[in-house]
C-alpha cells in the first residue's frame, strides 16, 4: 500500500487531500454519532446500567444470562423465522413486479408510484389499516367465508397466525421498494443483449434466465443485503400491529431490546442483546459478501 | 479490485453499524454519577438550602417584585387542559413566574420523562399518573424529598388525609397528590329500561353484575347489544374486580391468584356472550369503548371517574347520545365494598433549577385553591374536604348519581413498587393467551409466577 502511495504523482496526492477534506464532515458525523455510541453501547453491555445511577462492571454476565432467557430465545427465533420468510419473498415479488412495471404501456408511471406508496406511508397508518383488514370479521375473512372457508384464521389474535400476518404486511410493504430498485437494474440492461439472443433463437424463458437474471444479480444482491438488515431490526410493524402479542408470538429482537431498556430500564442487559443482534447482522452480511462471488455478475 | 472489495466490506460493516446503533441505546453516562450523589444525603441538603431561599423570597414577595423565574413543568397529554389552566391561574398571581408546560403523549410519557432525566434534562417539576411511576423516578434519584420544604413553608397537608402516608417511600414524602380517581360502573338507562331491569343502586356484587349483564344482552350480529365490557386490548382493565378486593400487587402469590380469578370472571362474561370475545377486540388497537358505549352497544362498562368527562364531552359534541348513569363498583360476595383509586402526583425534580418556586407551584395545584379549579373542570381533586365533596356533586345533573364517584371507600389501586410495570407486562402477555383461549388458567398462573421471578425479580 505504501508502495502505491510513494509512486503516486504529486498532483494526485494533493487531490487525495482535497478528497479527505470533502469527506471529513461526513466522517466526523459518523465517528461522533454512530461509532462512538456503538462503542459506548458495548461498554454498557458489560455493566448493569439502569439508565440512571447504578453502573457496575459485571463482565460477560449479561451475555451469559441472555442464553438462558426464554423471552430472548423466543424473540431470536421469531426474528430468524421472520427474516427467512420475508426477505426471499419480498425480493421474488419485487422482481415479478419490476418485470411488469418494465412493460411500456401508457400510464405505467402511475403504477410505479402506486406500488412505491407503502414505502413512504407511515407504519402506524399501515398497521391500523391492516389490523382492520385482518380483523376477525374484517374484509379478508368475510371474503374467505364467502369462498366457503368455515373457520378463517384469527390473523392477529392467535399465536399461530400473528407472525404470518406481520410477514404478509412486511412483504406487501417492501416489495414495491425492491421493485423500483430492481426496475432501475432492469432498465440498465442493454437491449442489444436481448436482440443478439433473439437472433440466436433464445425464447423468453431463456432470455430471462440467461440474460435478465445474471445482469440483474448485482441489484438483487443490494436488495438482499438491505432487506436482510432491515428485517433483523424489524420493530415498527410489530409495534403498530401486535405489540409482540398474543403472548410472545410476535416478539422480535428489536422489540425485546426496546422492552428491556425502556420498560424495565435494564440498559446494560438490553445493550448486550443489541450487540448479539449486531453480530448476527454483521456475520450474515459478511457471509453474503463472500457468497456473492458465486452468483453475482461482477 | 482487491481494494474495492475491502472498501465494500468496510462500507457494509459501516452500514450495519449505522443501522444497529439505534438498538444500542444512546448514552450520556456521565450524568449518572452526579445524580447518584444527589440522591444520598446531598438531596436533603439541597432541599434544606432551597427552603431557606424560599423563606427569604417570601419576604421579597410581600414587598412585591421578585426576580423573573422560568419553570419547566412536564406532564402527559391527557392533562394538558387542566395544567394549562392551573399554570395560567398561578402565573396570574405570580407575574414574575413563567411556567413552560411540556405535554408528552400518554403512552410514551414515562419513557420520555426518565430518558430526559438520564440525559440531565431541564425539568423543575412534573406529574406522574400513579405511585409505581413515583417509585420508579425515586429509585433513579430524580425526585426531591419535600418534607423540609413542607415544614419550612408550613404547607397545609390536612386535605390529603391518608394519601400522603400511602405514597411515602422510606418515611419520606416525595410527591403531593393533586387528583385521585375511583372506579364506577357506567350504564345505559335505555338498555336497562328495554330489558326491564331495575337500575343498579348502592351495594351490589360481581355475581349480580354478571347476572344483569346476561339480562341486558340481546340481538345478533351487527345489532348485538352486549351487557358488559370490562377489557380492552393491550390494557389490564380486566383486573379491576381483583383490585376491588385489595389485590393490587401480583408479585404476591395470593394477590396474583385474585388477578387470575378476575381474568376468569372476564372470560366467563365473554364465553357466555355477555361481552365481545377478547380475540375479536385484540386486533382493534385502542378500541374506542366510550364511542361504542355512546352508540348503545353496551349495557354496562366500568371505568374511572374520568369517564364522566369523556362521556359528557362527547355528548356535548354530538358524538352519540345515550341516557347514562353511574353505580358504585360491585364487590365480591363476602367482601367489603371498595373502589380502587390511583392518585395523580406532582413532584419537584432532584436537579430542579428553582426547587422552591417549583414546590410553590405544585403545592398550589395540589392544595385547596387548585382543588377548586380541578373541580370546575370535572376533576376529582385529591384535596378532600366537606367543601370539595359538596362542590363536586353540586349542580351536576349528568350523571344523576355523581356522588358515587366521591362517596365510595377508595383503596390504592397500584402499589408503590418500581417493578410493577415490568411484572404487569408479563402478566398482560400471559393472560392475553388465556383470554384468547390458547392457555388454561393454571398454566397462566404458573407461567406468570415463574416469569416474574426469572425476568424481573431475580434478574436485576
Amino acid at each position: 500500500m505504501t508502495n502505491v502511495k510513494a509512486k503516486m504523482p504529486a498532483y494526485l496526492r494533493r487531490q487525495q487531500k482535497t478528497a479527505i477534506l470533502f469527506l471529513l464532515p461526513n466522517l466526523i458525523g459518523f465517528l461522533i454519532f454512530i461509532l462512538y455510541p456503538v462503542f459506548r453501547a458495548f461498554v454498557i453491555s458489560l455493566t448493569n446500567w439502569d439508565g440512571f445511577a447504578t453502573m457496575d462492571f459485571i463482565g460477560l454476565k449479561n451475555y451469559m444470562s441472555l442464553f438462558g432467557d426464554e423471552s430472548f430465545n423466543i424473540s431470536l427465533k421469531n426474528t430468524l423465522w421472520y427474516t427467512v420468510v420475508t426477505v426471499p419473498l419480498s425480493i421474488v415479488f419485487g422482481i415479478l413486479m419490476a418485470l411488469l412495471m418494465n412493460i411500456k404501456i401508457p400510464g405505467i408511471k402511475v403504477f410505479r408510484t402506486v406500488y412505491f406508496l407503502p414505502q413512504v406511508t407511515s407504519m402506524i397508518a399501515i398497521g391500523l389499516v391492516w389490523s382492520m383488514v385482518l380483523a376477525n370479521y374484517g374484509p379478508v375473512n368475510q371474503a374467505l367465508m364467502l369462498f366457503g372457508v368455515q373457520e378463517p384464521p384469527k390473523w392477529i389474535s392467535s399465536s399461530a397466525w400473528a407472525l404470518i400476518s406481520v410477514e404478509i404486511v412486511t412483504i406487501w410493504r417492501s416489495m414495491g421498494y425492491n421493485a423500483i430498485i430492481l426496475l432501475a437494474g432492469l432498465q440498465g440492461i442493454s437491449v442489444e443483449l436481448y436482440e443478439a439472443a433473439k437472433l440466436d433463437g433464445a425464447d423468453a424463458g431463456q432470455r430471462f434466465a440467461y440474460i435478465t437474471l445474471p445482469m440483474l444479480s448485482p441489484t438483487v444482491f443490494f436488495c438482499l443485503v438491505t432487506q436482510m438488515i432491515s428485517s433483523f431490526k424489524v420493530f415498527d410493524v410489530i409495534m403498530a400491529m401486535t405489540q409482540g402479542g398474543p403472548g410472545r408470538a410476535t416478539n422480535v429482537l428489536a422489540y425485546y431490546i426496546y422492552n428491556k431498556s425502556f420498560v424495565d430500564y435494564r440498559f446494560g442487559y438490553a445493550s448486550s442483546a443489541a450487540f448479539i443482534l449486531f453480530f448476527i447482522i454483521l456475520v450474515m452480511t459478511l457471509i453474503q459478501f463472500v457468497g456473492q462471488k458465486k452468483w453475482v455478475n461482477q | 479490485m482487491r481494494l474495492k472489495k475491502t472498501a465494500a466490506i468496510a462500507l457494509s460493516a459501516a452500514m450495519v453499524l449505522g443501522l444497529t446503533a439505534c438498538g444500542g441505546g444512546n448514552t450520556s453516562g456521565g450524568s449518572g454519577d452526579s445524580q447518584n450523589s444527589g440522591n444520598t444525603g446531598g438531596g436533603a441538603t439541597t432541599a434544606a438550602a432551597g427552603a431557606e431561599t424560599t423563606v427569604a423570597s417570601k419576604g421579597d414577595e410581600a414587598g412585591g417584585g421578585d426576580e423573573a423565574v422560568t419553570l419547566n413543568f412536564y406532564a402527559w397529554s391527557d392533562e394538558e387542559g387542566i395544567f394549562t389552566k392551573l399554570a395560567d391561574a398561578y402565573m396570574a398571581n405570580h407575574p414574575n413566574v413563567t411556567i413552560k408546560c411540556q405535554f408528552i403523549p400518554s403512552n410514551d410519557y414515562m419513557t420520555k420523562l426518565l430518558t430526559a432525566f438520564s440525559g440531565g434534562g431541564d425539568i423543575d417539576c412534573f406529574g406522574v399518573s400513579s405511585p409505581p411511576s413515583l417509585a420508579q423516578v425515586q429509585a433513579k434519584g430524580s425526585v426531591m424529598a419535600l418534607d423540609d420544604m413542607i415544614a419550612a413553608n408550613g404547607t397545609d397537608t390536612s386535605g390529603y388525609e391518608g394519601t400522603l402516608e400511602s405514597i411515602a417511600i422510606d418515611g419520606k414524602t416525595y410527591a403531593l397528590p393533586y387528583k385521585t380517581s375511583s372506579w364506577v360502573v357506567y350504564y345505559n338507562k335505555d338498555i336497562f329500561d328495554a330489558a326491564g331491569v331495575p337500575y343498579p343502586e348502592g351495594d351490589w356484587t360481581w355475581e349480580e353484575y354478571y347476572d344483569i349483564a346476561g339480562k341486558l344482552t340481546s340481538g345478533e350480529g351487527a345489532n348485538k347489544i352486549y351487557g358488559s365490557l370490562n377489557f380492552q386490548p393491550t390494557s389490564l382493565w380486566w383486573r379491576v374486580p381483583a383490585n376491588s378486593k385489595g389485590a393490587t400487587n401480583p408479585v404476591n402469590d395470593d394477590e396474583l391468584h385474585d388477578w387470575m380469578e378476575a381474568a376468569q370472571f372476564c372470560k366467563s362474561l365473554s364465553d357466555a356472550g355477555y361481552q365481545p370475545p377478547y380475540e375479536d377486540m385484540a386486533s382493534e388497537s385502542g378500541a374506542d369503548y366510550t364511542g361504542n358505549f355512546l352508540q348503545g352497544k353496551y349495557g354496562m362498562y366500568f371505568t374511572g371517574d374520568w369517564g364522566v368527562e369523556m362521556l359528557n364531552t362527547s355528548i356535548a359534541n354530538g358524538d352519540g347520545d345515550v341516557k347514562y348513569d353511574i353505580a358504585p363498583l360491585p364487590h365480591w360476595e363476602g367482601e367489603e365494598a371498595a373502589t380502587p383509586g390511583a392518585p395523580g402526583l406532582l413532584m419537584v425534580a432532584q436537579n430542579a433549577k428553582n426547587p422552591e418556586v417549583a414546590f410553590d407551584f405544585i403545592s398550589y395545584c395540589a392544595g385547596a385553591e387548585g382543588a377548586d379549579l380541578l373541580l370546575d373542570n370535572d376533576y376529582f381533586p385529591a384535596w378532600q374536604s366537606e367543601e370539595t365533596i359538596a362542590t363536586y356533586t353540586e349542580g351536576k345533573t349528568a350523571p344523576e348519581h355523581i356522588e358515587y364517584i366521591v362517596n365510595q371507600k377508595i383503596i390504592s389501586q397500584v402499589p408503590c413498587d418500581e417493578y410493577y410495570n415490568s411484572v404487569t407486562n408479563i402478566i398482560k402477555e400471559e393472560v392475553s393467551l388465556y383470554l384468547i383461549g390458547e392457555q388454561d388458567i393454571e398454566t397462566t398462573e404458573a407461567n406468570s409466577k415463574k416469569r416474574m421471578q426469572d425476568e424481573v425479580l431475580n434478574a436485576q
